[in-house]
């Protein structure tokens, strides 16, 4: 999922600049809102000058470990970035926030509960949702919603897929 | 975004993006392009240029998919394409991956019970391609008309053949486990992307142009 980026800065050439990289380099149509803005929605990452960070401690500080801070002068703290660095450095550091913002979307458990487990043995063995359901005795609409996580957990769609996982993993039906 | 026009000097393109020699390939273009434009190609090779292009374009992007260009092109075009498409999935793609499977199985000797799972997951995959390849045979070349239903069943089995090569896909790279060859694993897996990419590029040619045309000529 595209993570919502926000980018608050008074100077224009540099907000527009900031939008243009997100938009060039990783396929991320970002917000540019007025430094005092209030209408700014909950984002994964914020990009504001040191200016408007400091004037709006209220808004910035709860979002510290998502917000990115960009200096005139150059800056040791890992929060900051100096708008004088090299593009190179710029993109270094877009894409690791980035790429922690996907990993915190991502960090839900990969493995299977035990009753995820349970409804996939079943899905492997072939029986239908209302079998599963009626085996397990819950609703079928819970079995349908554990067979969506155990297809994101695993990233498997076919039920042929999901049955060779079982059979890769041991979980069959015990007569 | 690279776009490929008639007057594109071939060569660069394929060092830059060695994945299109196999639609060249299937238009009756071998390597050993020169300079020669694309254009220059299809003089020698009878093949509309402009059509050619466009099928390479569509081919190279993922997000681009000219509709009403393609339409303007006569669909017996597309479906020789798709034809041409499908023999190479039977001749080449899915042998060189069985090839590349079966010799990791015989390293393996039989150690790695996964490989051999896996191995059957392809085999059954295998089948349901060559299935459909065999029903496009039928479908594309009559071109009878068909029911909603029955255009239905043949997207949905499209849909399918494109989920289970991701499974397979994913299998090999989140699940596999024991010991395996790298190098033919390897090979197995850019064996199945490169099938994979092939199969859902031609899926949008299927499901955007040919299904709604074989619709519009039961209609009439």
């Amino acid at each position: 999922m595209t993570p919502q980026v926000a980018i608050l800065c008074s100077d224009t050439l540099q907000a527009q600049g900031l939008a243009a990289m997100l938009s060039n380099y990783f396929g991320i149509e970002a917000t540019i809102a007025a430094p005092e803005s209030n209408e700014v929605g909950d984002c994964g990452l914020y990009l504001v000058d040191a200016g408007t960070y400091a004037s709006r401690p209220a808004f910035f500080l709860p979002r510290r470990g998502r917000t990115v801070i960009i200096t005139d002068t150059p800056a040791a703290a890992p929060d900051c970035i100096c708008s004088r660095q090299p593009l190179e450095d710029w993109l270094e550091l877009l894409q690791r926030r980035i790429d922690g913002l996907s990993n915190v979307a991502a960090a839900a458990p990969s493995e299977l509960s035990q009753r995820e487990r349970d409804v996939l043995t079943l899905v492997a063995s072939g029986l239908s949702n209302k079998a599963i359901a009626d085996r397990l005795c819950i609703s079928v609409n819970t079995v349908l919603t554990h067979r969506k996580n155990i297809v994101a957990k695993l990233g498997i769609r076919s039920i042929s897929g999901l049955s060779l996982y079982a059979l890769m993993h041991g979980y069959t039906i015990e007569h | 975004m690279l776009l490929i026009t008639p007057e594109t000097r071939i060569a660069d393109t394929v060092i830059a993006h060695p994945e299109i020699i196999t639609v060249l390939n299937r238009f009756g273009i071998d390597l050993g392009l020169g300079d020669n434009t694309l254009a220059g190609l299809c003089r020698v090779t009878d093949v509309n240029p402009e059509f050619l292009a466009t099928i390479l374009n569509t081919f190279l992007n993922r997000d681009y998919f000219p509709e009403s260009r393609l339409r303007s092109f006569d669909i017996s075009l597309i479906v020789r394409y798709l034809m041409m498409a499908n023999n190479s999935y039977a001749h080449f793609h899915l042998p060189t991956i069985e090839r590349h499977f079966g010799m990791m199985l015989a390293k393996d000797n039989g150690a790695n019970n996964n490989l051999a799972l896996m191995f059957g997951f392809f085999k059954e995959l295998q089948a349901e391609i060559a299935g459909r390849i065999e029903d496009d045979s039928r479908l594309l070349a009559e071109t009878k008309p068909l029911s909603h239903s029955q255009v239905q069943a043949m997207h949905n089995a499209d849909a399918l053949i494109e989920d289970k090569l991701l499974d397979l896909l994913t299998m090999m790279v989140k699940h596999l486990s024991g010991d395996y060859d790298r190098r033919l694993c390897q090979a197995v897996i850019m064996g199945i992307v490169g099938l994979r990419h092939d199969v859902v590029n031609n899926n949008r040619l299927r499901v955007r142009l040919l299904y709604p045309s074989i619709q519009a000529q039961s209609k009439i």
